[in-house]
């Protein structure tokens, strides 16, 4: 058992800070990130580190948090749209307290501009670019196809580019 | 404006291109502005992304890593049984029949005063008497006078 748990750390120590990153550029929020994250690492747990291998524990680790993210969008994409039907306000973002502070001092910019983009297109971007996989590798994770992933991160690039720009001649 | 070949840059910065392709993008890059342009954007914005740290609070990792490996040794009251479903239904149809067998069989049990008054009936009918010696065994004995039906044979 200990031994397991030891393979366990090496893969938590390695993959946990970059899945935190990539489910925080894909939420936009910082602590809802590392609830997925812990989450996304229990599952692991519970299937048993001789379940997987350790490379293939990287790209389901991805799968597994990408999904769960898309969960805690529709989620909150619900929420915000019932908060409107009954208040009557519309709430750009939804923020609990202990986001606010870190809004205000962090530039947001990228996170903004990275919400913009559909699902699809942030998730293999950010794959892309953050963990450096290669299409073959984007679209295991996804599960789609490598010509899907390449348009993918080519619209991604273009959208961000011109909002980008946008953004920047606004500021 | 765009230019055709802004796809294959994209592929290019990714090393998704073969070293034929890249040569060519690269000698095409150096003739289009747009692309050339495209090109300085796109790795700026790599750059960026890349340049987003995920800042953990202090001791984070090792509370979660902790929090997650203390889940194999809960305590007694929180501990799961993992049973197959196909014998958990099994199991839970067991259960059902011997409950319903139980509950049909204790419907129809007569009660002891019944009892006894159906053999003592019976006895007499069989042999017209009360015959009593079977019940000296020093235990009590109950009879009960039970009204004859008019007896069809009269």
């Amino acid at each position: 058992m200990a031994r397991d748990n030891d393979e366990f750390a090496i893969i938590f120590d390695e993959i946990y800070p970059g899945l935190c990153r990539f489910l925080e550029c894909m939420l936009g929020r910082h602590n809802i990130a590392q609830d997925i994250a812990q989450e996304t690492f229990m599952r692991l747990y519970r299937l048993g580190p001789d379940s997987l291998p350790r490379e293939q524990a990287r790209f389901w680790l991805f799968r597994v948090a990408r999904n769960l993210a898309l969960n805690e969008i529709n989620k909150t994409k619900t929420r915000q749209n019932l908060w409107q039907k009954i208040a009557g306000v519309s709430q750009q973002n939804e923020t609990d307290p202990a986001d606010t502070l870190e809004q205000q001092e962090e530039v947001m910019k990228l996170h903004r501009l990275l919400q913009t983009l559909p699902t699809h297109q942030r998730a293999s971007l950010l794959l892309r670019e953050q963990e450096e996989m290669s299409y073959r590798e984007i679209a295991r994770v996804l599960e789609t196809s490598e010509s899907k992933v390449k348009t993918d991160i080519f619209r991604a690039r273009c959208a961000l580019r011109t909002k980008w720009r946008e953004f920047e001649g606004r500021s | 404006m765009d230019c055709e070949q802004m796809e294959r840059v994209s592929q290019l910065i990714d090393g998704e291109l073969t070293e034929e392709e890249a040569a060519a993008m690269r000698a095409h890059l150096a003739a289009c502005q747009i692309c050339s342009q495209g090109h300085a954007d796109f790795m700026l914005l790599r750059q960026e992304i890349k340049a987003h740290d995920f800042r953990l609070k202090p001791f984070a990792k090792e509370r979660g890593l902790r929090d997650i490996i203390a889940t194999r040794n809960p305590p007694l009251w929180k501990k799961r049984i993992g049973i197959p479903v196909p014998l958990m239904a099994v199991l839970l149809i067991a259960l059902v029949a011997v409950a319903l067998w139980s509950v049909m069989r204790l419907s129809r049990r007569p009660t002891g005063q019944e009892a006894s008054v159906k053999r003592v009936t019976t006895d007499r009918h069989s042999q017209d008497v009360f015959n009593l010696s079977r019940f000296d065994h020093g235990d009590r004995v109950a009879i009960q006078k039970i009204k004859r039906v008019a007896s069809v044979n009269q």
